[in-house]
């Protein structure tokens, strides 16, 4: 498991949502940008003017305002169908310099590479430099790379380039001289330590540990008792000691969530009772995508937490299924009795949704003897006729319930929406 | 199965009254993965005996990969303006551009000037770079001082559509 000479790559996408939106519109540029959450509520990314103004990650747009007309901040709604298909890109240009089993799309904006095999033959800096080069060129998307001998180091090498600009955004830690290296951790704070949270963070600040540099000097095992085998693989991994490998497939899901706010208060169980049919059937949709069935389902439904003259209403309730299933309607049925169960009148709703658990692969699963069969089978042909439509059609053509006609009153708000390049009636225009 | 098909009915003549769905309309992502073959003969067809069809079906044509040379590099742009007419563009013609590329001299690129986009022929001379119109009527951009050029990608293929349907 432990490895003392592997090289990773860790490529990181500066503010992706904001860069995603600069390459589609120049006007962006060098000025303050932030991107709002779904709804438009919550700041998800800003550009770098942004954060020198002062705007914290994930703050509500309310609490921002004065900010945001004071100096002309461009407000934008997150355009995810667009960074999706810019990410997919970025990773299929990362994995053409390694092969597939060495490569770890780790976030949307985040890819691991683990460049072992070829250390000897290349410069790793100058590697560094060619694929933030090629990313900017091919796709314009400014990027940082941390090269280091574990994953938590190259995670530390990405934040050493990010902050020191002398670095030319390539920071390669297996070439560093290690006085240089003991320099650069003694500055990092523990937070930015890859698996150590908050929590940790205070409980190792009451025993003197206070910089990475502390942390990495730290003994594994006496940590390991005080903490646990996670902790100290972390130390291990802070010096040079690979122990988390590449993950090349993705562990199949446990489950699959699909909740949305609304875009105005919503008040009524009929709206409720329709937008959770909606979030159902998307669920639907990615649970045979991956194959697999549910056995089981949360429905929940919420008031706005940020609203503080009512008491926030949080309520889920639980379902199991008879028999496991991936049919739409059986979880538009489900779904919106459990919304009958759960739903109190003089609510302000801002938010419902429901989580697909107790997941199997289909193929896997064996009926038991009183299986009705030809009602499977009835709802399997179903199934497949309203897939065989969605892929040809959009999937808004046909659906249970009207959950998929526009103009919904509990349907989401975008209003500074970007286009979408990548579609045909959205490209960009040229003079 | 039978308790969703009377409320389907009650659905229809609700969506019939109903506001536009212009959402609906139907939307096409721009991912060159190929739907469409179109197969192509290998040999002519000479009079007389036609040879049994498996032996000139060899391979299909494939748009994707005849227009595209680098998928993860290539975007498509529509033309707004008829500063490249006697180059052939036209507005609304579509351009699929290879960012990839290095632009050389006579390259038609899309460009970007003061944060604005814009098509035009590169020109490289002792002054150094321009970009120059393919119209009469509009005029070449020559740099001014503190202006930048920034080429966005090389345009390497037309899509015009000649027949509206």
């Amino acid at each position: 498991m432990k490895h003392e000479n592997k090289v990773f790559f860790l490529i990181d996408v500066n503010n992706m949502y904001v860069s995603c939106e600069r390459v589609f519109d120049p006007s962006l540029n060098d000025k303050p940008v932030i991107v709002l959450s779904n709804n438009d509520g919550c700041a998800v990314a800003r550009s770098n003017e942004s954060k020198t103004l002062g705007i914290k990650m994930g703050v509500p747009l309310f609490q921002i305002k004065d900010i945001v007309q004071q100096h002309n901040v461009i407000v934008l709604s997150s355009n995810y169908a667009m960074y999706a298909e810019m990410s997919r890109r970025f990773h299929t240009i990362l994995a053409s310099y390694v092969t597939d089993e060495e490569v770890e799309p780790y976030s949307i904006d985040e890819c691991f590479v683990d460049f072992t095999a070829y250390e000897k033959n290349f410069d790793l800096e100058k590697v560094g430099q060619q694929m933030r080069q090629q990313l900017w060129k091919w796709l314009g998307l400014p990027v940082c790379v941390g090269i280091g001998r574990s994953k938590t180091e190259s995670k530390i090498a990405n934040h050493i380039a990010k902050k020191n600009a002398g670095f030319n955004s390539v920071c390669d830690l297996v070439n560093m001289d290690p006085c240089n290296k003991e320099y650069y951790f003694s500055l990092i704070e523990l937070s930015e330590v890859w698996g150590v949270g908050r929590k940790h963070s205070k409980k190792l600040q009451s025993m003197g540990i206070n910089t990475v540099l502390d942390l990495a000097c730290a003994e594994p095992r006496e940590m390991q008792k005080k903490f646990s085998i996670v902790m100290a693989r972390t130390i291990y991994e802070l010096q040079g000691i690979s122990c988390i490998e590449i993950e090349h497939t993705p562990p199949s899901k446990k489950q699959i969530v699909a909740s949305r706010s609304f875009g105005g208060r919503v008040t009524e169980l009929n709206d409720l009772k329709e937008a959770i049919s909606m979030y159902a059937q998307d669920a639907c949709k990615r649970l045979r995508d991956e194959e697999l069935l549910c056995g089981c389902m949360i429905a929940f439904v919420q008031s706005n937490p940020f609203d503080q003259n009512v008491p926030f209403y949080n309520k889920s309730i639980t379902g199991s299924f008879s028999e496991p299933t991936d049919c739409a309607i059986d979880f538009v049925r489900a779904a919106t009795r459990m919304v009958d169960e759960i739903y109190k009148e003089g609510i302000k709703y801002k938010k419902c949704g429901v989580v697909l658990t107790g997941l199997e692969p289909k193929s896997g699963h064996t009926y038991d003897l009183l299986t009705d069969f030809v009602h499977i089978e009835k709802k399997e042909c179903l199934m497949k006729a309203m897939d065989g439509i969605h892929s040809k059609f959009g999937k808004k053509k046909l659906g249970v319930g009207p959950c998929f006609i526009p103009g919904r009153n509990w349907s989401m708000s975008r209003d500074k929406l970007s286009r979408n390049p990548f579609i045909w009636d959205q490209l960009i225009l040229v003079k | 199965m039978s308790e969703i098909a009377p409320s389907i009915i009650q659905i229809k003549p609700y969506l019939q009254s109903s506001i536009v769905l212009s959402e609906a309309l139907s939307i096409k992502q721009v991912i060159p993965t190929t739907h469409m073959l179109v197969p192509y003969a290998l040999e002519k067809i000479s009079a007389g005996f036609p040879s049994p069809a498996q032996d000139y079906i060899d391979k299909a044509l494939d748009m994707n990969e005849h227009l595209i040379k680098n998928e993860t590099a290539t975007f498509i742009v529509k033309v707004a303006s008829l500063s490249m007419l006697n180059a052939g563009i036209d507005i609304d013609d579509e351009l699929i551009v290879d960012r990839s590329l290095d632009a050389k001299h006579g390259d038609i690129v899309v460009a970007l000037i003061d944060n604005d986009f814009t098509v035009k022929r590169l020109m490289i001379d002792e002054k150094g770079q321009w970009l120059k119109a393919e119209n009469p009527d509009y005029k070449d951009i020559h740099l001014l001082d503190g202006q930048e050029l920034l080429i966005w990608g090389v345009v390497t293929c037309i899509i015009k559509m000649i027949r509206n349907s």
